[in-house]
């Protein structure tokens, strides 16, 4: 028993060694399938002179942020089969090498080294803050585009300080700037005397927006009410409470994450905070946490949005029609038109637009370097004509080598009982005070790591 | 003359008087056995003198000096080592280092030293090692002394047990049932081990047991617990003679047998 | 034939209780030594990023965990949040300019100090109610770091919230520790360092005594052991462990201090790690983190290889639940065949080889 079970692990370790010593994992390989055999028979193209172009990505389809993870790997896993249908960036297929991390960093750092070591990697989808921090002194040396939309490192706005992080999409800064303008409007033009809580999970990524909070308060003359949750905060009950009985906010801005959404849509729920009165980041609550508590009593909740949610797009039609009426789906059809889904769709168009454009400067072969280059000329127009559809879903973006971010316009949107529905145009707030923000956090981090700088 | 004194000992657990004015005296180089029905409060007045329990009233004398109400440890380090009624080796360790164990309150090398094997510590260890070899071959338990003590059985983990005891440099050793369970060849290698340690160490015994012949055997003095007083001491003989020993003891094992 | 003793005869308990008693075991260790040595030379990044780095880092962690947990009997669930006070202690030491090395040693010190604190309560409870406890620095040193730590280091992205911090690159004597390849030896030799002193513990008074806690510990108190002295030992050495582990991995493998990286679900690793590695052995540790942090990522990319080798379009989700599948599986099976871990796997070898071709 004990000699069959060793040697059964020993086999296994053989075998699992003599994958790694190939130099890298063999890529989940779509691209051969999806791009070269049909291509070469519609049209004798020539050979690509690429294989591939490789995108590293860090899913998470398991792990306790895996409901959230997986309709985002859906959407990334589709677009890149659609790209390579449409004959992906000037004949080479591009590869969305999805490794899953369970959310966890050192996985995150193994699946940008495996995606590394192909030797094609062009970018990188880190889909965390923890394995943003740690890629990015590694993106500098490596010349590797890290794209971390509207998550990971708000000073990476600042396109010259971090040449290759790309936002191409809002700050937490610029979201909640926003959200205030909103608010503002809602309120006939005047915050004074109106008191706005902001409902966080007290670690760095909560926090983050009460320096911007601190400036605004002031200015506009609303009253700040922190409402700090422990991580992972499942536990709500003590704040709920004194939102409810002591403070009674007009407003409450949420900055939650995974459980403990559904958990704070319970309390409210509970205590009787009025749904409408809520608006969420990016990042919560998205429609997987509205489903997991109850969709009809949600009603009127909002978050902030800087892809479209809804399957009302051309792209996210030819994906059905393409893929999920043929059964090639990554996922569950009706996950498709999520914020979260589209969200992964718009990660890799707007990565495919930024190759096309250097393509034309450069042609092949395309590498990090030259894919920022591409990136930073990302316009309403240039995504238009090279984004193969996401510039219906984020119209407002405008990246240049010192805006990484694309100018910061959000839409709200607000759960009518089936899904997220758009209820404001594009819009942006207080732009003064969050590139103040921007510039002050780049500059610091520039002093403080010389090192990264060194030519 | 006296090297171990108990005085007016009690101890009550809740309700229940275990020890009432319990009086013990140990003569140097004597092995003094203690005997009673189950209950008699044997085990309680073993472990007042090392130290787990404090005695509510009353003063325990280690040559003359007070050790009531030591902790346990200060209490070893006093000179008072002990066995136990269920075996209390240590299981992950050898028998090697299980005796050496027994020397650790006599170390002296600290943990840097320790963690870099030093001078200091690794002659002390060797030292150490030397004296828990003379302490093996006494036991006769050359050939097991890299097993691991919880492989054991019976017999042998007692055998180790004294052994770590006897590590200790001890000024007075207390054995709680050290025959239990053992057949009865190995009982008579206990005995006569528990007659060499107080003949040739010159070590003073006290002895908890229930074997009588063993008691009878060996045993300078016996002295009988019940419900936690003392009802008699002396010589094997008077005690046997006894008439309250054999109401209350005794005679009921004899009708057992 | 591996671990011959016949013909070996110490004639001094001098070299009878030396590390390596026989001469095979000390050959297979220089040996192992050479490997280590070699290994890098051929090293791509992938191995020394994704494999070689955080295996030396971990390490030093889980013989921590297992010095405390493995031989002293004290089961701590705040391992992780000693490794992070030692990587933000040693990297904001590092910003104030303080050597490298010193940086490492008072990072452990100071994890130390707050392991020695929240291991108070372990001179009255045990087991899993002192389990609980340990837990409360789960939850309250990170808490502490994060409003600490942008007290002291005002950096960059303390503007947006606080608490992550890159360190500056340390430098050994002068030469600044750069490529994988530097801070692969460097990790390498406090590894070994760190073992040898491990070693050297649990051989002497000091482990003997947290072995005796861990097993008996009325015993061992009546034998004139001070058992809260040892307990708090245990403690303050266990997380001297993890802080220099916590040091090495800011500074060489994460290559940023994110407080986020330390919580529960890497004390539960670690803890899993000396379980399945093998409680109270230091090899053991050794085994156990490869099992635990390496295992999963050999899994993936072999699951990954057998998949498109055997012709499948395997998607990652796919991959996961197998992965997970199979993990969990080996984890059962293993604790089901041997309950005392890979180390007692790896004696079993070394006891059926001791007599080969003999085997009686």
């Amino acid at each position: 028993m004990r000699a069959k079970v060793l040697s059964l692990v020993l086999l296994f370790l053989l075998v699992a060694v003599a994958a790694c010593a190939r130099g890298q994992a063999p890529a989940p390989t779509p691209t051969q399938m999806a791009a070269g055999e049909p291509a070469e028979e519609a049209s004798p193209t020539p050979k690509p002179p690429v294989e591939s172009y490789v995108i590293g990505f860090s899913a998470y389809r398991t792990g306790p942020f895996g409901r959230t993870g997986t309709p985002f790997a859906n959407g990334a896993v589709d677009m890149e089969k659609l790209v390579n249908l449409k004959g992906g960036v000037g004949g080479v297929p591009i590869d969305v090498m999805d490794i899953e991390t369970g959310y966890e960093t050192p996985r995150g750092v193994e699946a940008y080294e495996r995606a590394k070591a192909t030797g094609r990697m062009v970018a990188f989808i880190p889909l965390s803050t923890g394995t943003t921090y740690a890629v990015t002194p590694k993106a500098f040396e490596d010349k590797v585009v890290v794209l971390h939309t509207a998550y990971g490192i708000s000073a990476a706005a600042d396109g010259e300080t971090f040449p290759y992080n790309f936002l191409a999409a809002p700050t937490y800064w610029s979201g909640d700037a926003a959200i205030i303008k909103w608010i503002q409007e809602q309120e006939g033009g005047s915050l004074k005397g109106k008191k706005i809580g902001i409902l966080y999970l007290d670690i760095d990524y909560g926090r983050e927006t009460l320096p911007l909070h601190e400036v605004l308060a002031p200015k506009l003359g609303y009253e700040l009410l922190k409402y700090p949750i422990p991580w992972p905060g499942l536990e709500q009950s003590a704040v709920w409470t004194n939102i409810a009985e002591r403070d009674k906010p007009d407003w409450l801005i949420w900055r939650l994450w995974g459980d403990s959404t559904p958990t704070a849509l319970r309390e409210a729920a509970r205590v009787g905070y009025p749904m409408d009165r809520i608006v969420g980041t990016y990042w919560s609550p998205v429609a997987v946490d509205v489903l997991a508590f109850n969709p009809e009593k949600s009603v009127g909740v909002k978050h902030i949005e800087f892809v479209t949610p809804g399957t009302d797009f051309p792209v996210i039609q030819e994906i059905l029609t393409e893929l999920y009426d043929k059964g090639q789906g990554a996922g569950a059809r009706d996950q498709v038109g999520m914020e979260l889904y589209n969200r992964g769709v718009y990660n890799v168009g707007i990565l495919v637009a930024g190759m096309q454009i250097a393509l034309e400067e450069f042609g092949h072969p395309l590498d990090g370097e030259k894919l920022a280059w591409g990136l930073e000329r990302v316009t309403p127009e240039t995504l238009k004509k090279y984004g193969m559809g996401v510039a219906d879903l984020a119209p407002e973006v405008t990246l240049s080598d010192k805006d990484h971010e694309g100018r910061g316009f959000v839409q709200v949107v607000e759960w009518d009982g089936t899904q997220f529905k758009p209820i404001t145009d594009w819009i942006s707030g207080f732009r003064e005070e969050v590139d103040a923000l921007v510039k002050q956090a780049a500059q610091k981090f520039k002093e403080e790591n010389p090192e990264l700088y060194q030519e | 003359m006296a090297i171990l004194e108990a005085r007016d000992v009690h101890i009550a657990f809740g309700g229940v008087q275990a020890l009432q004015g319990v009086d013990l005296t140990l003569n140097e180089g004597e092995i003094l056995a203690v005997i009673g029905p189950n209950g008699a409060g044997k085990t309680t007045l073993m472990n007042c003198i090392s130290g787990w329990y404090k005695p509510d009233k009353g003063r325990i004398l280690l040559e003359g000096r007070d050790i009531t109400g030591l902790p346990a440890d200060k209490v070893a380090a006093a000179g008072i080592g002990r066995t136990f009624q269920n075996t209390a080796i240590f299981h992950g360790l050898t028998v090697l280092e299980n005796i050496m164990v027994g020397a650790h309150l006599w170390m002296r090398s600290n943990f840097l030293s320790c963690m870099l094997y030093w001078n200091l510590a690794q002659k002390e260890e060797i030292e150490v090692r030397e004296f828990a070899e003379e302490i093996i071959d006494f036991l006769e338990i050359e050939h097991i002394r890299r097993t691991p003590a919880g492989a054991l059985p019976m017999g042998l983990r007692r055998r180790v047990e004294l052994g770590r005891a006897l590590a200790m440099r001890p000024k007075v050793l207390l054995l709680d049932e050290p025959m239990a369970g053992l057949n009865v060849e190995e009982k008579e290698d206990m005995a006569r081990f528990v007659l060499d340690v107080n003949e040739e160490w010159g070590l003073p015994v006290i002895l908890i047991e229930h074997d009588m012949g063993v008691v009878m055997d060996i045993s300078d003095r016996v002295m009988v617990l019940d419900y936690g007083r003392k009802i008699a001491e002396g010589t094997p003989d008077e005690v046997r003679q006894n008439p309250k020993v054999i109401n209350a003891y005794l005679g009921v094992q004899s009708e057992a047998v | 034939m591996i671990y011959r003793e016949t013909g070996v005869h110490h004639t001094t308990y001098r070299t009878d209780m030396a590390l390596f008693r026989v001469p095979l075991a000390r050959w297979s260790v220089a040996g192992l030594l050479v490997v280590a040595v070699v290994i890098p030379f051929f090293a791509t990044d992938y191995w020394f990023s994704a494999i070689l780095i955080p295996f030396l880092t971990f390490t030093i962690a889980t013989l921590g965990l297992n010095l405390m947990t493995g031989y002293a009997g004290q089961v701590s669930l705040g391992h992780a949040a000693f490794i992070a006070v030692g990587g933000y202690t040693a990297t904001i030491l590092l910003i104030y300019d303080i050597p490298f090395l010193a940086a490492v040693v008072l990072g452990g010190l100071m994890a130390a100090l707050v392991g020695l604190v929240f291991g108070i309560p372990s001179a009255r409870i045990k087991g899993l109610y002192l389990a609980m406890a340990t837990l409360a620095a789960q939850f309250v040193l990170p808490w502490a770091i994060s409003r600490v730590v942008p007290l002291v280091v005002p950096t960059g992205l303390a503007v947006a919230g606080g608490d992550t911090v890159y360190p500056p690159r340390p430098n050994l004597f002068g030469l600044e520790i750069d490529s994988l390849f530097e801070r692969y030896f460097v990790s390498l030799a406090i590894l070994v360092v760190m073992t040898v002193f491990a070693m050297n513990l649990v051989r002497t008074r000091v482990g003997r005594a947290w072995v005796a806690i861990r097993d008996h510990d009325v015993a061992a108190k009546i034998l004139g052991v001070n058992i809260t002295h040892y307990k708090l030992l245990a403690f303050a050495i266990g997380s001297f462990y993890a802080g220099v582990s916590g040091a090495l991995m800011v500074f060489f493998y994460y290559g940023v201090a994110h407080v986020g990286e330390f919580n529960l679900d890497l004390s539960l690793k670690l803890l899993g790690a000396i379980i399945i590695g093998g409680l109270g052995s230091i090899i053991g540790s050794f085994f156990g983190t490869a099992f635990i942090i390496l295992l999963p990522i050999f899994l993936n990319i072999s699951l990954t290889f057998l998949g498109n080798a055997a012709g499948f379009q395997v998607s990652s989700g796919i991959i996961a639940g197998i992965e997970n599948i199979v993990f969990g599986a080996l984890v059962v099976v293993l604790l089901i065949v041997e309950p005392l871990g890979l180390a007692k796997f790896w004696q079993n070898v070394k006891d059926y080889f001791r007599l080969w071709p003999f085997s009686y």
